[in-house]
């Protein structure tokens, strides 16, 4: 028994790598399974984020050019100060700010005239720096209606007691996931969470479902399609080696696309964290919240859900009869698949014995169970036994409907229905 | 020992016609070192009865033995035992013939140790050595033919099994093939091989039965059926078959 199984793993591995050679050489996975999240995403990033840097620096090397109507100056010294101190605002002299405005002279009129109840700011709507200019302007006068209200808190309180207003207590301030923590440590979780949540699952959700479906497709839906599938049943072992064989393949693939999709994270968080300090600061105050035991049970629900997804898409292509059927039915599972770690992100989501039968919502919120430390025993195993018990079946019926009740019967009793 | 069909019988259902035989008790033995024809006319029941015998389909009823192991019964040990080729034994595009057949024969239990020695043996009987290492995507009508064949024979299975194996090919190729034929006769094999060209049923076939309707109508060594028609060449004792069967039918 011992020598069967033995002989049995050995074809199923034989099996898997004659599919990861015929998958690897097909244009379509190596796009899907290894360029896109190897390249698309953090180029996306890297390229918007340098775009973003490059429009502040054009910013400040271009600064938006501003005005006052000199009646009113003297009444808005908050916003004068404000205004002088960001780089991206250049105060311009003008005889006639209006005209100058519609010549395109400036970008935008500041009338303080009728403050303290109204302070008009005025734009150019045909100005291509109408949008960056508006922007930037609500922002100052946040800043400057904050900077006058600790103007005239100091005026009637003295200044030595205007800094409690301003500060908020960091200390004693509740519980969250059941365990006492400071304001910081919720923030800390908070954000850990959503990279868990936003980044490790809805995007590794994202890219391991579309590394999936070409494997699938080139390891299940070509057999029928570039009529090899007798072929395959001629080879001298059980139909389901040869499914199962197949599976391990996809499953490979998927995995490995999950993580190459994990080296291009780091590279973008290296990369932001080199660039951007408050993120370097996040990231480092987040990762003190991911115990050992975290990471390998979160990397536990990526093997469950990785497992899942590649036995949908295995019987998806066992179904189909062409590549187009297979991806028409692919891009509705793919909705599927990834709106539901997003549903975890609504608030009021949580891991209980009734979403723990939900698939795929229950691997995300297992995940964020386990960093906001609120695993629940008996939630965690029905969710992980459900996930195991359906992969389980989708491989059993992919089997069943891949060879069918007898291979190319179906082609046979067509050209005989053509006699 | 050989290949033995009894009785096969394969019923299949379509919406026009309902339930009809596509295949009606055919029954014929191959020996070792023997040729096997099959002739028949297109959709007279050929490829559904090699289908059968190779495990691909059920049969309704009836069964087929290789070697003494039932297709019914014993399917895995049947494909052990035989090498099948047809125009929808179709092959693997990105792999190349050495891959295809290194799978084949690693997984058909052929010695590891000798495998290598064995593919350059197939690969040089059947001229493919300059293309042993192509995609499969690549290759010519030919030269995909000769690598189904060697897939079929790589790891020397006892029973051979052919349906049409030269449609589509040249002069040139059809001659490889013949003489690769030929050559597994040599070597004491079992050849079964279906076909609607006359004259290479003629040149090759020990015996042969000519099959038409689902139904075999006649059946012998090329002599005994000339002795039994009156006539000399096969294609008229096949038409004269095929007609006969038509005029009692009507």
């Amino acid at each position: 028994m011992f020598d069967g199984l033995i002989e049995r793993l050995q074809d199923i591995a034989v099996v898997a790598n004659k599919e990861l050679k015929h998958c690897f050489r097909d244009a379509h996975v190596l796009i899907y399974t290894v360029f896109v999240p190897l390249i698309l995403y953090p180029i996306s990033l890297v390229s918007l984020s340098e775009y973003t840097l490059w429009r502040e620096g054009l910013a400040e090397t271009r600064p938006v050019r501003l005005a006052y109507v000199k009646d009113g100056m003297e009444r808005i010294p908050e916003l004068v100060q404000v205004v002088k101190e960001t780089k991206k605002i250049a105060v311009t002299e003008s005889e006639d700010p209006i005209h100058d405005l519609e010549q395109n002279k400036l970008e935008c009129v500041v009338d303080g005239s009728g403050a303290p109840e109204k302070i008009n700011v005025m734009l150019n709507p045909s100005s291509d720096r109408f949008l960056e200019t508006r922007v930037l302007m609500q922002s100052r006068s946040y800043d400057a209606r904050a900077l006058a209200m600790k103007n005239a808190v100091e005026k009637v309180a003295g200044a030595n007691k205007v800094s409690k207003v301003f500060e908020i207590e960091t200390h004693n301030v509740g519980t969250m996931g059941g365990r006492k923590a400071s304001l910081q440590d919720m923030e800390i979780t908070a954000f850990s969470t959503t990279i868990v949540l936003v980044a490790f699952y809805g995007y590794t959700m994202l890219i391991i479902t579309v590394g999936a479906i070409y494997p699938a497709l080139a390891a299940f839906t070509e057999e029928a399609e570039k009529k090899t599938k007798a072929t395959t049943y001629l080879l001298p072992v059980e139909r389901s080696t040869v499914v199962v064989g197949k599976f391990a393949a996809v499953t490979i693939l998927t995995i490995l696309s999950g993580l190459v999709n994990f080296l291009s994270m780091a590279f973008v968080a290296l990369y932001f964290t080199a660039k951007l300090e408050w993120l370097k600061r996040a990231l480092t105050l987040a990762m003190k919240q991911y115990s050992l035991e975290n990471l390998l049970g979160v990397l536990l629900l990526f093997m469950l859900s990785t497992l899942l997804v590649a036995s949908i898409y295995s019987l998806i292509a066992s179904t189909a009869k062409s590549f187009k059927e297979a991806q028409n039915i692919s891009s509705l599972v793919l909705i599927t698949v990834t709106i539901l770690p997003m549903v975890a992100l609504l608030p009021g989501w949580t891991l209980d014995i009734r979403t723990a039968f939900i698939p795929i919502l229950n691997m995300v919120l297992c995940a964020k169970a386990i960093v906001t430390d609120s695993v629940g025993g008996l939630e965690m195993t029905v969710a992980c036994a459900e996930s195991v018990a359906i992969t389980a079946t989708l491989l059993y019926l992919s089997q069943v409907i891949f060879w069918g009740k007898e291979p190319a019967n179906a082609n046979q009793d067509f050209s005989a229905a053509n006699r | 020992m050989g290949l033995e069909a009894i009785n096969l019988t394969k019923r299949f259902f379509d919406a026009k016609r309902g339930e009809f035989n596509a295949v009606q008790s055919v029954s014929f033995a191959c020996h070792k070192g023997e040729i096997f024809g099959l002739l028949g006319p297109n959709g007279a029941g050929k490829t559904t009865t090699l289908r059968m015998i190779t495990t691909i389909l059920k049969p309704t009823s009836g069964t087929a033995k290789i070697n003494d192991f039932d297709v019914t019964t014993n399917p895995r040990q049947v494909r052990k035992q035989l090498g099948f080729v047809s125009a929808d034994t179709g092959l693997y595009e990105r792999l190349t013939p050495r891959e295809i057949l290194t799978y084949f024969g690693k997984l058909s239990k052929y010695p590891k140790e000798k495998l290598t020695e064995r593919i350059a043996e197939v690969t040089s009987m059947l001229q493919m050595e300059s293309f042993l290492d192509s995609r499969c995507e690549k290759l010519s009508t030919g030269m995909k033919q000769k690598v189904s064949i060697a897939r079929a024979i790589v790891h020397d299975p006892p029973v051979i099994i052919m349906d049409e194996p030269t449609t589509g090919l040249d002069v040139l190729t059809s001659q490889v093939l013949h003489r690769f034929i030929l050559q597994c006769k040599e070597m004491n094999k079992c050849v079964v091989f279906s076909s609607h060209i006359m004259s290479e049923a003629e040149k090759l076939c020990d015996r042969m039965a000519i099959i038409h309707k689902g139904q075999v109508l006649a059946s012998g060594t090329l002599e005994e059926l000339r002795a039994e028609s009156g006539m000399h060449y096969l294609e008229d004792i096949f038409l004269n078959v095929v007609k006969e069967d038509d005029i009692v039918e009507a």
